[in-house]
């Protein structure tokens, strides 16, 4: 019962809801379809707090087992404690918060994100040696293009060569590259619908355990 | 202050990884991840559930007061079948959402400038450009249909009905377009990417030169 | 049809025993033990070939007289083992088999009158058969047989012939004849356990009927009368009852082949081959009634396992075209035909008439296919051991024939069984699992239909729905493989290596690297390479120089013309001193750096237009980031506290933005949406809904809600098609989208903004000059190897 019938009755019962609020602007369907988001919001609260939890706890039983990685784990652990709470307290506009937020996350993330220059840029270099082909050599070109184009020199004359680079990878951005980009997101949104579509029907059942 | 140094001693720790994986940057990098989790289950509990539950509509979300609650039993092997109906409010109520905006926020606007850029308003470039566009999603989309079929060797492709090598011909150039889009998505990354490491630079530098300058009272 | 007694159960005409509970059926046919022809059940010559049908003493009339004029005193008593000698009877049923052809053609078409010798038979065989010949007017009994077949009958089944108790075998047969008599008599022929109906089951067929249908069996009493056959039929004979040893043993509740017990009347198994299920089509091509490779063939990974919901495979009695076509072949195609059938017409892969020949009955097929072939048929090598009968002993095939073995008769390799899905009972009583040979395995289809070419997955989640108001169709909505694989399904390599062969290539792998001592060399831990370090750290360098160094006084590079630019700065522009100006803060804090100033421009320019802002988030760290924005505009002049407005953080991803719009535009609304953004799916979400805010507002008569979008240089390919579309009120992105945007504007250049685009510009080209260089390296590295 609460494997597979109860929460696939759920669903459907409330995505259908949800669907008709949108598509039929008749009272009360788009306040029960508000309703029904807001209670979805709240609900997802819930299951920001359980992944992060679940994260904690891998870390947490490999501070028990001991073994490799454990200080790291350690790291990990004191580190989400202290920071939980602080901002608990203090709230995210808090001086704590902020020099958190600036003085640590910020500029943490931001140098791994940094890291990504070097190693595209390597693997870009090494792309020739893995896969030595046409495509290869468009996608390489294209790269060079749009590297080059993108940002026009200022000590050089706009019209010329530099015009014609400029012009060409502003051309490839609006026209093939919005094409196959259009095609991906086309198919993707297709894709989801479909999905859609059978989660609403219950032949899809990802929160059940069947 | 402290902000500044603060952050250039995590950058340079991260950094560290161009010479090789050491501890330095594991703890960074534990530091970084528990942080980052401590930060934000602190604001969702308090963002959220505090404020929507201290709020004045409290009794409006007794129920997803229960359904949230559900929720959290899918941490326990032994009850998480309890988590389900949560689980399926939620799949069911962003299956929903997503279908809408999918139909009335993707495909519906997309078809309609695909073909709109296709006129003769602007001039013969224009036109050919939307031409071009349009040629290109359609065969972006056969790109990765599973029912064409290809031919992987010069041997196949002689080998198949007229047709099925016109299929072959399709998805080749329907990759081609795609390849032509991830080139320059990754032209993209990697200038956004440049972006971030000359800015990383610039505040380590900066840090450094403000801890001179704070040391030397200049 | 025959209506079982016991259990009302209907079975074939031609049942000897119910396909349900295994009792005795009443026979309505006889069929002749040498042709095989069926007669109906008062005959007692056969219609075909007028072989006596019924001991003599039970025939009131004269058909023995008319059989001796029309066919002579046919030497009976000998036959290759097809009935077994039953308890306490004369030796007349097992003399009065007919004698096979092979020895019918060395005695010569007729049996020499007494007193004449035959060419073909050597002289003590002339004096025994004119010794034994029948006076022409009398039934032929087991006592007139000529001593040396009576005495190989006797040895054989020794209650058999009880009336010739003088013979002394070993004395009086020849050699040649000696021979077979001592060798195929310790090594009978599994008997037939059961009594009289059972009597012409092929022994082969005995031996798993006895396994199959333990209830129905009774221990043998005595061996078979084989004493005829060859030592190497008879040891395959004897093999047909029992297992090879050199088969891998299968598990105790494992019988014969499932394309055998289904046609088997002792075993209630489905007979899915040739019957499908009248209510579940699939189940007439359920895997476990064939062998694992003909069923992969036709409807590969459609086992009941991955089908939630298929039908549990029940026994079907066979369907009524088989028994009219096999009746139909008795009829029209005598013995002499069915003799010529080659080995491979027993192979599972042309399984209907060896399987229609089993399905008819115990004792209907004895002369139907000839002996030698019938021991050559496809044999289970699953029978278990404790089911042969007492004495019996278990004999191995030749190699020869062992290669031969047709799949489906060696055990399937355990760790490739399919695992039953949880809560799945055990297998229907009677079924046997199909074996692949251990060398077959590899190539068993598994990921892969070769008929179609599609995927397991793929034909998983593209089979007819089995729940929901859709259940039945199939393709209406047809699912995705990589979203909606089925929970219990495991998909498998199409070839899978066998763990030893693996095993062997890393043992070769070893060898051949580092000699005979590598084996035990403990592998050395991965370590990155100090030139791959040195690039690292170079190429690192390099980029840290560009991005520090300033090159020239004077700016390097000037922003891009962009109409999107352009577009937003009109929007923005037009906005009403006042107007609610919602800001959705949905970036990373990894893109801090970059999206401080963007966030920045657009911040300055709304706030220059007296706008009241709205800032919400979508993300956990959103609140942070707002607020640190926000304190950097109360430090600028003329920002009023009560302009900045922060709605925290909204939970649920897209429900949190649909949330957002919802509760945004209840009243009028917001005049402007802007999205500040990093991640493509957060846009996408964005826009998505407010399309559908906008549909309901068109639909009340209320404006469109516009939305500007402000994106970083890496989302802004992907987002292109959004961003381009015509609802979008423009957008920037990245740091070339803030000069261009600040140039707009018509502001002088920023000393700091300025320099930034100059070290990114540098770094753009040092980045392109690297690819090429890189590029040009391994072409030309490349060429080298291959010149």
């Amino acid at each position: 019962m609460f494997k597979r019938i109860l929460p696939t009755a759920v669903a459907i019962s409330a995505g259908l809801l949800v669907l008709l609020g949108a598509f039929i602007p008749v009272d009360p369907l788009p306040q029960i379809r508000a309703v029904l988001i807001d209670w979805a919001m709240f609900v997802g609260a819930f299951a920001f707090i359980l992944a992060y939890l679940q994260l904690l706890r891998v870390h947490l039983t490999r501070l028990r087992r001991g073994g490799k990685g454990k200080s790291t784990s350690l790291w990990v652990v004191l580190s989400a404690l202290v920071v939980f709470v602080l901002v608990l307290w203090q709230g995210p506009a808090g001086a704590v918060g902020q020099t958190l937020l600036r003085g640590l996350l910020a500029p943490g993330q931001s140098a791994l994100l940094a890291l990504t220059a070097v190693t595209l840029l390597l693997s870009g270099m090494r792309l020739f040696k893995v896969r030595r082909n046409l495509g290869s050599v468009l996608f390489l070109a294209v790269v060079l293009v749009m590297l080059i184009g993108s940002i026009p020199l200022a000590i050089v004359p706009y019209q010329g060569a530099m015009g014609t680079v400029v012009g060409v990878a502003d051309w490839l951005q609006r026209v093939p590259a919005l094409a196959g980009m259009r095609g991906l997101a086309l198919g993707v949104a297709l894709g989801i619908l479909l999905t859609g579509l059978r989660v609403l029907f219950g032949m899809t059942r990802p929160h059940s355990d069947d | 202050m402290i902000t500044l140094i603060a952050g250039a001693i995590i950058t340079l720790a991260v950094f560290s990884y161009l010479l090789g994986d050491n501890l330095l940057y594991r703890w960074a990098l534990a530091l970084l991840v528990g942080s980052g989790v401590g930060y934000a289950l602190a604001i969702v509990v308090r963002e959220v559930l505090v404020t929507r539950l201290t709020g004045t509509v409290r009794s409006l979300y007794l129920v997803p007061l229960i359904l949230g609650a559900l929720l959290l039993l899918k941490g326990f092997p032994r009850f998480s079948a309890f988590g389900n109906i949560s689980m399926g409010f939620i799949i069911g109520v962003g299956a929903a959402v997503a279908v809408s905006g999918a139909l009335l926020g993707t495909v519906i606007p997309q078809v309609r400038d695909t073909g709109a850029a296709v006129t003769l308003q602007g001039g013969w470039s224009p036109f050919l450009d939307g031409l071009l566009a349009l040629a290109g999603t359609i065969l972006a989309l056969f790109a990765f249909s599973p029912r064409v079929r290809v031919a992987r060797t010069a041997e196949a492709e002689a080998e198949l009905p007229r047709p099925a090598r016109l299929g072959t011909w399709v998805q080749q150039l329907g990759r081609g377009f795609i390849t032509v889009a991830l080139a320059v998505a990754f032209g993209g990354a990697l200038t956004s990417a440049l972006t971030l490491f000359i800015g990383r630079w610039w505040a380590v530098v900066g840090a450094v030169m403000e801890a001179i300058s704070r040391l030397t009272g200049s | 049809m025959i209506r079982c007694p016991k259990c009302n159960t209907l079975n074939r005409d031609s049942s000897r025993f119910c396909s349900e509970c295994g009792a005795p059926l009443y026979r309505t046919r006889i069929r002749c033990p040498q042709c095989g022809t069926l007669n109906p059940v008062g005959n007692i010559f056969c219609d075909q070939c007028h072989t006596r049908l019924v001991p003599a003493e039970e025939t009131p009339a004269t058909p023995a007289a008319k059989l001796t004029e029309e066919t002579g005193p046919r030497v009976q008593g000998i036959s290759l083992p097809t009935r077994p000698a039953p308890a306490g009877e004369s030796g007349e049923t097992g003399a009065q088999q007919p004698m096979p052809d092979w020895l019918m053609g060395f005695l010569g078409p007729e049996t020499p009158e007494p007193g004449e010798t035959s060419g073909a038979v050597p002289d003590g065989l002339a004096e025994r058969a004119e010794e034994t010949a029948a006076p022409p007017e009398e039934p032929v009994t087991p006592t007139e047989l000529p001593d040396w077949l009576t005495s190989l009958a006797e040895e054989s089944a020794p209650a058999a012939v009880p009336s010739r108790p003088e013979l002394e075998p070993a004395a009086e047969l020849p050699d040649w004849l000696t021979g077979l008599a001592e060798e195929s008599a310790p090594a009978a022929v599994p008997s037939r356990p059961e009594p009289e109906p059972a009597a012409e089951l092929p022994d082969w067929l005995t031996g798993l009927a006895e396994e199959s249908a333990p209830a129905a069996a009774a221990p043998a009493p005595e061996p078979e009368p084989a004493v005829e056959l060859p030592d190497w039929l008879a040891g395959l004979v004897e093999e047909a009852a029992s297992p090879s040893p050199a088969a891998p043993p299968i598990a105790a509740e494992e019988g014969i082949p499932d394309w055998l017990s289904g046609i088997m009347e002792e075993v209630p198994a489905a007979e899915p081959i040739l019957e499908p299920e009248p209510q579940e089509p699939e189940a007439s091509l359920e895997p476990a009634a064939l062998p694992d490779w003909l069923a992969g063939v036709l409807e590969p990974e459609e086992t009941p396992a991955q089908r939630p919901g298929a039908p549990a495979i029940s026994a079907a009695p066979a369907p009524d075209w088989l028994s009219a076509w096999e009746e139909d072949i008795e009829e029209e195609h005598p013995i002499g035909g069915r003799e010529d059938l080659s080995a491979e017409d027993t192979w599972p892969e042309q399984q209907a008439p060896a399987s229609e020949s089993a399905r008819m009955g115990a004792g209907e097929m004895a002369a139907e296919v000839p002996d030698w072939l019938r021991a050559l048929g496809p044999r289970s090598g699953a029978v278990a051991v404790e089911a042969l009968p007492e004495g019996l002993e278990q004999a191995e095939l030749p190699m020869w024939l062992e290669q031969l073995r047709p799949p489906g008769t060696a055990p399937l390799d355990s760790s490739r069984a399919p695992e039953a899905p949880p809560g799945e009972e055990a297998p229907v009583e009677g079924l046997t699992r199909a074996e692949i040979p251990d060398w077959l395995q590899p190539y068993r289809p598994t990921a892969t239909s070769p008929a179609t070419g599609t995927s397991a997955l793929e034909m998983a989640v593209s089979a007819p729905e089995s729940e929901g108001p859709l259940s039945g169709l199939a393709g209406l909505l047809p699912a995705l493989p990589g979203v909606d694989a089925p929970a219990h399904f495991a998909p498998t390599m199409a070839v899978p290596l066998p763990q030893t062969v693996v095993q062997e290539a890393q043992l070769w792998q070893q060898l051949l690297e580092g000699g005979a001592g590598a084996q035990g060399r403990p592998k050395p831990r991965a370590r990155v390479t100090w030139p791959a370090v040195v690039v690292r750290v170079m190429v690192a360098l390099v980029l840290v120089l560009a991005s520090l160094l300033r090159f020239s006084e004077t700016p390097l590079a000037q922003p891009p013309e962009q109409p999107n630019v352009s577009a937003l700065y009109a929007t923005i522009e037009a906005l009403q001193p006042g107007a609610e100006v919602w800001i959705a803060f949905d970036y990373t804090l990894a893109d801090v750096d970059e999206m401080d100033f963007i966030v920045e421009a657009l911040l300055e320019h709304l706030l220059s237009r007296e706008a009241r802002i709205v800032a919400v988030s979508t993300l956990p760290e959103g609140p942070g980031l707002i607020a640190d924005r926000f304190a950097w505009a109360l430090g600028r002049p003329d920002v009023s506290p009560d302009s900045l407005v922060s709605r925290g953080f909204v939970a649920g991803g897209t429900a949190g933005v649909a949330q957002i719009l919802t509760s945004a535009t209840a009243d009028a609304g917001p005049h402007l949406l802007v999205v500040l953004t990093s991640r493509p799916e957060k846009l996408k979400a964005w826009v998505e809904q407010t399309a559908v805010i906008n549909g309901a507002r068109l639909a009340e008569g209320k404006p469109a809600l516009p939305l500007v979008a402000g994106v970083s240089a890496a989302a802004a390919p992907q987002l292109r098609p959004y961003l381009n579309a015509s609802a979008q009120a423009g957008w920037l992105s990245g740091f070339s989208g803030v000069a261009a945007y600040l140039q707009a504007r018509g502001l002088p250049p920023r000393e700091d903004i300025s320099r930034r685009l100059d070290a990114l510009l540098v770094t753009q080209w040092l980045a392109a000059s690297l690819l090429a260089a890189g590029a040009l390296f391994y072409l030309l590295a490349g060429k080298q190897k291959t010149g």
